[in-house]
């Protein structure tokens, strides 16, 4: 039996993440007043489907909504540099502070959902605020921490799980890679509940955008890279899916992206070992916070520390 | 068949669960709608598919409704190279290939005796969404529809 839990169907049906009904958080890089046919009021109240009367309507009212979405500054209105400390100082360094504030990678939450023992689903949204200056990868390094024991056990500390490494092209002149823009969202994360367990569980992913110039060729998504010698390829690491993967370091991995970092994670602290189901807990936090993209809008934090003191 | 009432018929599929195996009536409900794509014509099916996909608004569920029925709908070698296996949705418990480097295809659904079962429980998973109509389009391709038992064999009551 390779499963995790045991399929015994006399277990008692533990209440899916979906079964929380947990509307799904308006993404903030959303057109507002676009996307009526993927609004959740058209959801059907029961069952888990979500299937609407009209669904290619929908379908097109979705895509529609996304290409809007992706074609939008998502922090209109632009913070001129202007506002800043130094902006108007002309010296070469300004010029590059200036030239790294307008290209950034943003990461924003797509949708949430919150179960009980340890499940929740979040997608997220990666996307370049300026188009790309050339052909590049979003690269994401995944590092997964976790502690999980059955009950009565109680979890001992948790431990790091080998990371590794998965790839989205973009093209010259988009924003996003076009899984984002066929899909609306970029990455996800998901947990189901683990009733009758304790523990910590934490995907955390570092977001970086290199020039392929640099990478070379890592292929694309469900696309192997026309370099034979290449370690990536999609499925070298089954939980990319079809995203070119690795599970070797990358030598370019510490230099100098893009842009980026910009960071992502989904974690959750829950003990259900209780007999009372209402004594059971499940502590979702996740980065960005809600509503919040990656890197903060405030200029304060994200200017250098010194050069308020230049 | 049009590409909305397939969409419908994958509505009524339970997901992949966490925590057990599908009842005889929910695998019933999987053959009959893998019975209907069978039966209808690929464009229709690559249509439904990506609405379906699209419908999912941060569920998941048609995601996991999906990746099971495609394991139903073809016949899928229970054994096969490891690089045969083509990965379209990073689900967290994929198996690693056993000691011939082989993987089990059909994973996480196995048939004997005509009867569906799960080998596996949903675990989680990462990255994009489940690429449902390229691995459809790859398993056209490559394997042969299954002959699919009766779906009113595998509801409760039925022998068996």
């Amino acid at each position: 039996m390779e499963m995790g839990v045991a399929l015994d169907s006399a277990q008692p049906a533990v209440k899916s993440p979906q079964e929380t009904r947990a509307p799904a958080r308006p993404s903030p890089l959303r057109s507002q007043g676009t996307a009526s046919g993927g609004g959740g009021s058209a959801r059907p109240s029961s069952g888990g489907t979500a299937v609407r009367s009209d669904p290619l309507a929908g379908l097109l009212a979705r895509a529609v909504a996304a290409r809007a979405t992706i074609d939008a500054d998502p922090h209109e209105p632009a913070e001129p540099l202007a506002d800043a400390p130094l902006a108007t100082a002309s010296t070469p360094l300004i010029s590059r502070m200036s030239e790294r504030r307008l290209q950034r990678l943003t990461v924003t939450e797509h949708s949430f959902k919150e179960g009980k023992c340890g499940a929740r689903r979040v997608e997220w949204i990666f996307a370049l605020d300026k188009a790309a200056p050339e052909d590049g990868y979003i690269v994401q390094q995944i590092d997964t921490t976790q502690g999980v024991a059955t009950c009565p056990t109680v979890a001992g500390a948790p431990t790091a799980v080998s990371p590794f490494w998965e790839a989205w092209f973009v093209k010259k002149g988009d924003k996003v890679d076009w899984t984002t823009t066929r899909d609306v969202w970029t990455d996800g994360s998901e947990r189901p509940a683990r009733p009758s367990t304790n523990g910590m569980l934490d995907d955390f992913g570092t977001i970086k955008f290199f020039a392929k110039s640099v990478t070379g060729d890592l292929g694309d998504f469900g696309k192997k890279s026309g370099d034979k010698s290449s370690d990536w390829s999609p499925g070298k690491e089954p939980q990319s899916g079809a995203l070119p993967s690795t599970k070797t370091k990358p030598k370019w991995w510490d230099g100098t992206p893009l842009e980026g970092p910009a960071f992502r994670s989904a974690k959750a602290v829950w003990n259900c070992c209780s007999n009372k189901p209402s004594e059971h807990t499940n502590v979702v936090t996740r980065i960005p916070a809600p509503g919040v993209p990656t890197p903060p809008k405030s200029g304060s934090t994200w200017y250098l520390p010194w050069t308020w003191f230049d | 068949m049009t590409d909305v009432s397939l969409v419908e018929a994958f509505s009524g599929l339970t997901p992949w669960p966490s925590d057990r195996d599908l009842s005889g009536d929910e695998w019933a409900d999987y053959v009959d709608a893998a019975g209907q794509l069978r039966d209808a014509e690929p464009r229709e099916v690559t249509r439904a598919l990506g609405v379906a996909l699209a419908a999912d608004e941060g569920t998941g569920d048609n995601e996991r409704r999906l990746f099971v029925l495609l394991r139903v709908l073809f016949d899928l070698p229970r054994s096969a190279p490891a690089a045969q296996r083509l990965v379209y949705k990073g689900w967290v418990n994929w198996p690693a290939p056993d000691d011939r480097d082989e993987v089990d295809l059909g994973w996480p659904v196995a048939f004997k005796d005509d009867r569906p079962r799960l080998v596996a429980t949903f675990e989680g998973s990462m990255g994009p969404r489940y690429a449902a109509v390229e691995e459809y389009d790859s398993f056209r391709e490559r394997f042969a529809f299954r002959a699919l038992p009766e779906p009113s064999a595998l509801r409760s009551g039925a022998a068996g």
